[in-house]
């Protein structure tokens, strides 16, 4: 979407302004609606599809492999493809490198641990469906999506289910590989529903004037000052606390006030958001049924 | 609420009031050779078969089938508004939402200095001071050409670039055709409806609203002159000179004017009752506007009104509002 | 590892189903309106396949630049995205997969003779697929996709196309294969022309008996009617819900 001097003008005032007005009339604080749904991806371990209304959609498949390693960075492994983007263009990469370290970095590897020797190592495929149609000559770097695809993976990975290991756990000595129940009724959550441990979740949120705006539109990000994706993980910051450039039209520097605020932004809404997603990981799905 | 996740339900199989008239691809509509075939339908050994999934329309002897579901295509004389994408030789590029771009000759436009001067060397030179890459501009179709692009024109003055103002999409079939697209809404709101489906709504200009008593007022003294004898050379042709004043630069011009918060409020409370309607899937018209934006009043501050089921329930508000003035 | 019984002395297949039934089928369109101008979901059996169509355009996204529009007809382009989670062992297909892209071109051809092409000249149409779950019938499954997102983006067709696998075991030809059944038995897909009995895509590559040819080809054609009217019905279901409300 390539905006007109009068209709970016009229959008950066309306935002800028101290009693803000955004282009869809939301609050500051608040998200568009999403549909999500998970679980629908027969042969993986962990699905999700999510999208917003200007029709940008995310599929995450969590597939989980048996490996003997020692070192738990290798664990997670991620990969972001965008529609008609190059597996290897900066945004894929760069997309899949952030969600990646973001990962390791706030994950509780004790529920991957199978056996002293032995780990499940989780590949977390993303799918970026459909890009706006005008991507190529607009402005935007597509960088938001970070928060959306950050939900899907919350959703799928909470969603996992592996089978019910059948061997014994402790292997320290005899030289055994584990092996599983066949039967899936007993699968069970990869996250179990007694652990504490949520994964971590990355907002994005636009800078303009004095303001924070969660999930900025499109025709918003052309006329923000400045970006920010900051992660969340149980109630608290955690890396990455990062500025992104939501478009490549006119950045500016930012307030360093503003950051704080945006921290402070993300702190209150990242209960609410989590709420939500637990609600749609609670919502009864029809297996066999068709999801579109 | 902070954010809303819902999971994407399948809307309800309704009564299916498909009746006989929808016609799915490869479906025989009539094997009486007489009818004229339309868009949507081909033809083989006499026989007329549809191409798309529609419904079928007759008009006197011509048969075509509507599709649900399409891009718009062009006709004279539709009123519309369109994004500039190109700027080429003597033309620009424009996107319309349809299957070609439609394209906009430098000989079309009102430029500054009046409309009945010449295009110069000059004018070419600085077709991007007058539109560029993003502006938007509402427009009539001029004429089409053969492979069914459109041709477009703003020499009237109330064609022309857009300014103070938001611009929303729907789908061009939701649109209703009307004589007149451009509406002046209560709240000091005005709304370009392009027959394309792309909308722009904006505040009244001054003038407008200004121009009606300027008018009356002239007439007046017109009538009163007239009265007193004194005929001066120039003074019925007023047309002509309110044309020469506003073709100056201000037509191109990309600055707002100073937009008080109430207005803008009122422009994003109907860009979400806009919205609402093409959500519900209803038929746009000035009417139908005005009643989901008196409706949405109920509903308080604006700022609720990008929830989905408050634009749903908008929408089913104006049907029932709309069956009730019927039966009465 | 010991041969899987393909086909029971009892008329079963492996997943329970008679030699000449069909796998579940389920189709959707419409199903990302925000997002392209015409959008499909199908799934037959375990095979699930998206399809989404942007057109008629002059700027096609996926258009190669400098790829001149043709005044006869629409430049269609293809796109098939095969994630890695798609097939049950996780493994990733570069964009440019030769399989991938000799099946892209069977389509095309495909719907080249289905699409009504001088409705669209100088147009280009961008078809997108996306595998999200894959046993057997990957060419079949892509057809009936790109048949219900053409129509549904209201692009003008001759007739539906209704793609479908026969296979044959021993001497009985078998339905609308799935991926255990695919592996072992050599399998023929065909494109059935609406109602009638022309063929609009065929495509073999394993060795048949040439005499069994004639059979596998007319329970295939049964077969593709049958999708068809299932299409064909969902296709007025969703035309009764985008009717404009009055």
């Amino acid at each position: 979407m390539v905006l007109s001097t009068a209709e970016k003008s009229y959008i950066y005032d309306s935002l800028a302004g101290e009693n803000s007005t955004r282009t869809d009339s939301r609050k500051n604080n608040e998200f568009r609606p999403l549909k999500a749904v998970c679980s629908f991806v027969p042969n993986c371990n962990g699905s999700s599809r999510v999208y917003n209304p200007d029709g940008i959609e995310c599929i995450t498949s969590v597939k989980a492999k048996v490996i003997r390693t020692k070192e738990l960075s290798d664990l997670i492994n991620v990969d972001v493809d965008v529609e008609g983007q190059r597996d290897n263009s900066t945004l894929c990469l760069s997309l899949s490198a952030m969600i990646q370290r973001a990962l390791v970095n706030n994950f509780d590897f004790e529920v991957l641990r199978l056996t002293d020797k032995y780990y499940f190592q989780l590949y977390v495929d993303i799918l970026v469906l459909s890009v706006p149609g005008d991507f190529k000559n607009s402005s935007y770097t597509l960088y938001s999506l970070l928060s959306l695809i950050s939900m899907g993976t919350y959703l799928a990975l909470k969603s996992a289910k592996l089978p019910l290991l059948t061997s014994t756990t402790n292997d320290r000595e005899i030289e055994e590989e584990p092996s599983f129940a066949d039967d899936w009724e007993l699968a069970t959550d990869l996250i179990p529903a007694e652990s504490k441990f949520q994964p971590m979740l990355i907002f994005v949120v636009g800078l303009v004037g004095s303001n924070v705006l969660v999930d900025p539109s499109l025709d918003e990000e052309e006329v923000l000052e400045s970006g920010l994706c900051i992660g969340y993980c149980q109630g608290n910051i955690v890396a990455p606390i990062q500025s992104v450039a939501l478009s490549t039209a006119d950045g500016k520097a930012f307030n360093r006030k503003l950051l704080t605020k945006a921290l402070e932004t993300v702190k209150q809404i990242g209960q609410p958001v989590v709420e939500a997603l637990e609600s749609i990981l609670n919502t009864e799905v029809d297996e066999y049924g068709s999801f579109f | 609420m902070i954010i809303s996740i819902s999971v994407p339900s399948k809307p309800e199989a309704s009564d299916t009031k498909a009746g006989s008239s929808v016609v799915t691809p490869g479906e025989l509509i009539t094997d009486d050779p007489t009818w004229m075939r339309g868009h949507g339908t081909y033809f083989l050994n006499d026989k007329t078969y549809s191409s798309v999934a529609g419904t079928v329309l007759k008009v006197n002897k011509l048969l075509s089938v509507v599709p649900f579901k399409g891009r718009y295509s062009p006709e004279t004389g539709d009123h519309l508004v369109g994004r500039i994408i190109d700027v080429g030789q003597k033309r620009w590029k424009v996107d319309i939402g349809g299957e070609h771009d439609a394209v906009l000759m430098l000989g079309s436009v009102n430029l500054p200095g009046g409309i009945l001067r010449r295009k110069s060397e000059s004018d070419e030179l600085q077709m991007r001071n007058f539109l560029k890459e993003g502006d938007l501009l509402n427009a009539e179709v001029q004429s089409l050409f053969s492979d069914g692009s459109a041709s477009l024109h703003t020499r009237s003055l109330k064609y022309g670039k857009l300014r103070n103002g938001v611009f929303v999409a729907v789908p061009s079939k939701l649109i209703v055709r009307a004589k007149n697209h451009s509406h002046d809404l209560p709240g000091n709101v005005s709304i370009i409806l392009g027959v394309n489906g792309y909308c722009w709504i904006y505040k009244t200009p001054l003038s407008s609203a200004a121009d009606h008593s300027a008018s009356t007022a002239k007439t007046n003294a017109e009538l009163s002159s007239a009265a007193s004898g004194n005929y001066q050379p120039g003074q019925g042709s007023v047309s002509i000179t309110r044309l020469e004043q506003e073709s100056s630069w201000d037509i191109y011009s990309d600055k707002n004017d100073a937009l008080s918060a109430s207005i803008k409020d009122t422009i994003s409370r109907y860009k979400n009752c806009l919205l609402s309607l093409s959500q519900c899937n209803i038929g746009i018209n000035e009417i139908r506007l005005v009643r989901a934006y008196e409706i949405s009043l109920g509903y308080g501050d604006t700022n609720l009104l990008f929830r989905e089921e408050v634009r749903q329930s908008i929408g089913e508000d104006v049907i029932a509002q709309e069956k009730m003035r019927g039966a009465g | 590892m010991s041969r899987l019984e393909l086909y029971s002395p009892e008329g079963l297949r492996v997943d329970g189903r008679r030699w000449n039934e069909l796998r579940r089928f389920e189709c959707q369109i419409n199903t990302h309106p925000n997002a392209a101008d015409g959008s499909s979901y199908v799934q037959q059996g375990n095979s699930k396949v998206l399809c989404l169509v942007k057109g008629p355009m002059e700027h096609g996204a996926n258009l190669a630049a400098g790829t001149k529009l043709d005044p006869n007809g629409p430049v269609l382009s293809l796109n098939i995205n095969y994630p890695p989670f798609a097939s049950n062992e996780r493994k990733k297909r570069p964009k440019n997969d030769r399989r991938l892209q000799e099946i892209s071109i069977i389509l095309k051809r495909c719907f080249m003779k289905t699409i009504v092409l001088k409705n669209y000249s100088r147009t280009a149409i961008d078809i997108n697929l996306t595998v999200l779950a894959m046993d057997g019938g990957l060419l079949a499954c892509f057809c009936n996709a790109i048949t219900l997102a053409l129509i549904d983006a209201g692009i003008s067709l001759y007739d539906y196309v209704s793609a479908v696998s026969v296979g044959l075991y021993d001497q009985t030809p078998l339905l609308d294969m799935n991926a255990l059944e695919e592996n072992d038995l050599s399998f023929v897909t065909i494109g059935v022309v609406g109602d009638s009995d022309k063929l609009n895509l065929t495509l073999c590559e394993d060795k048949l008996p040439l005499d069994k040819l004639e059979r596998l080809i007319s329970l295939g054609i049964e077969g593709c009617h049958r999708l068809k009217e299932l299409m064909d019905l969902q296709v007025r279901v969703a035309g009764g819900q985008l009717q404009e409300r009055q």
